[in-house]
């Protein structure tokens, strides 16, 4: 009997330990968010948003296959934006980022930011080129980032993007990282959104973004799903 | 869960903002094929248009106001011909350099531009539409950059007033006298800022 027992007992162990052996793969990462433009003065705008990020994985087990998404950040963040003429914009910001909400209290990410935006327009394309300080600090490391973006728009229907019309966004930035506990990194990231102008204050955006991180040791990329909605005030 | 109710969520916003959006008319601007232009406009407009590159059409729809507009280079020139929604001639428009206007022309111009802070001339285009000619004879003329009964300069240009700028579409005659001017609202970068 006492052998019985044992041998069932060893059994369940068994099923339990077999069952814990997991795979997870990451399917997709999906950022969500909202923000909200207005102008104070003429050449004075402020820009207020926030986002989070969640990570949609299966996991799969010998069992079972789950898919889920897990929320890794909450965040807010505002802009304030100097016109120096219609082509030439500065903005200082700050974010505030809630990492891991779900564990705990999770842990902190303050980052200032300082940026260029030069725009000009290459028939109907709105060509922006963005160059980015950004100050890092998390619980554990300080970050230097140095980005450049170049982003180029169109609206699809006609010379000019008239309410109820679609248009197309595509970018590549690049982005160098000098983190204070880590090696320096490169990173890469290439988007293609689409969106649509529902009313002059209001459109919604879909993007797809790749990822290449740290291209010049081991890589890593990601697919990421960007959603956005934007509100003018004025 | 989570995703379902986010996306029943942005489906809600859309569907509120596009009801919104349906009471309001707006001046808009919609790519169309040549099919579906009027027929009259096409049988004006068809055998100027042989050698031309890049033609497009459009609708163009407004409070009150509807009407067609076709788009193409000739002769390394962008032209635009617009018509009335019942074929009528409104006007012949080919973009140029600012640079390419007449010194005296250009001088009367700018000398209206003086009266802001700084201005930056963006875009220039001649008009030319018709008193008494016909839509043939004004096209003929426009293509050939010949002068029209009406001839007018339609310029995009930055302005800056009190630290602030302001853009305006503005119109002048053929001697570079001030007719009229509207403000150009540009599109909104908030998406490729941030």
């Amino acid at each position: 009997m006492r052998f019985f027992t044992t041998l069932i007992f060893c059994m369940w162990v068994a099923q339990k330990a077999m069952a814990q052996v997991q795979t997870v793969k990451t399917r997709f990462v999906w950022e969500g968010g909202a923000a909200l433009n207005y102008k104070v003065t003429d050449n004075w705008s402020f820009n207020t948003s926030i986002g989070k990020r969640s990570v949609w994985s299966t996991v799969e087990t010998n069992a079972d296959e789950d898919f889920s998404g897990e929320l890794t950040f909450l965040e807010i963040n505002h802009f304030a934006t100097y016109r120096f003429n219609p082509s030439l914009k500065a903005s200082a910001g700050y974010k505030y980022r809630w990492r891991d909400p779900t564990e705990g209290f999770g842990e902190y990410e303050h980052r200032f930011t300082q940026q260029v935006a030069y725009t000009h327009f290459k028939e109907i394309v709105r060509l922006v080129s963005r160059l980015r300080l950004e100050q890092r600090i998390r619980n554990e490391s300080f970050a230097m980032r140095y980005r450049y973006r170049l982003s180029a728009d169109l609206p699809l229907s006609g010379e000019t993007l008239d309410a109820r019309e679609f248009y197309l966004v595509g970018s590549n930035e690049i982005l160098f990282e000098a983190v204070d506990v880590e090696e320096d990194t490169w990173e890469s990231r290439t988007s293609a959104s689409i969106g649509y102008l529902f009313d002059p204050n209001f459109k919604l955006e879909i993007s797809l973004t790749y990822r290449l991180e740290n291209f010049t040791g081991p890589t890593e990329d990601f697919l990421f799903i960007n959603t956005g909605v934007f509100i003018n005030l004025n | 869960m989570i995703f379902k109710a986010t996306i029943i969520f942005l489906a809600a916003i859309c569907f509120s903002f596009c009801l919104l959006a349906q009471e309001k008319k707006m001046e808009r601007e919609k790519r169309i094929k040549k099919e579906e232009m009027p027929a009259v406009i096409n049988n004006i407009l068809d055998k100027y248009i042989t050698k031309a590159k890049k033609v497009k059409y459009f609708e163009e729809t407004d409070i009150g106001h509807h009407s067609f507009e076709v788009k193409f280079f000739l002769h390394h020139n962008l032209y635009s011909v617009e018509f009335d929604d019942t074929g009528n001639l409104e006007d012949v428009e080919m973009k140029l350099g600012f640079h390419k206007l007449e010194k005296d022309l250009r001088k009367n111009i700018t000398s209206h531009m003086r009266r802001y802070d700084q201005f930056k001339i963006k875009k220039t285009q001649k008009q030319f539409s018709s008193g008494s000619q016909t839509a043939e004879q004004v096209i003929e003329l426009a293509l050939q950059n010949e002068s029209t009964e009406i001839v007018r300069y339609e310029i995009i240009v930055e302005t800056k007033t009190n630290k602030s700028w302001t853009t305006y579409e503005m119109l002048f005659d053929r001697q570079g006298n001030f007719i009229s001017q509207k403000e150009v609202i540009g599109r909104l970068e908030d998406n490729i800022l941030y």
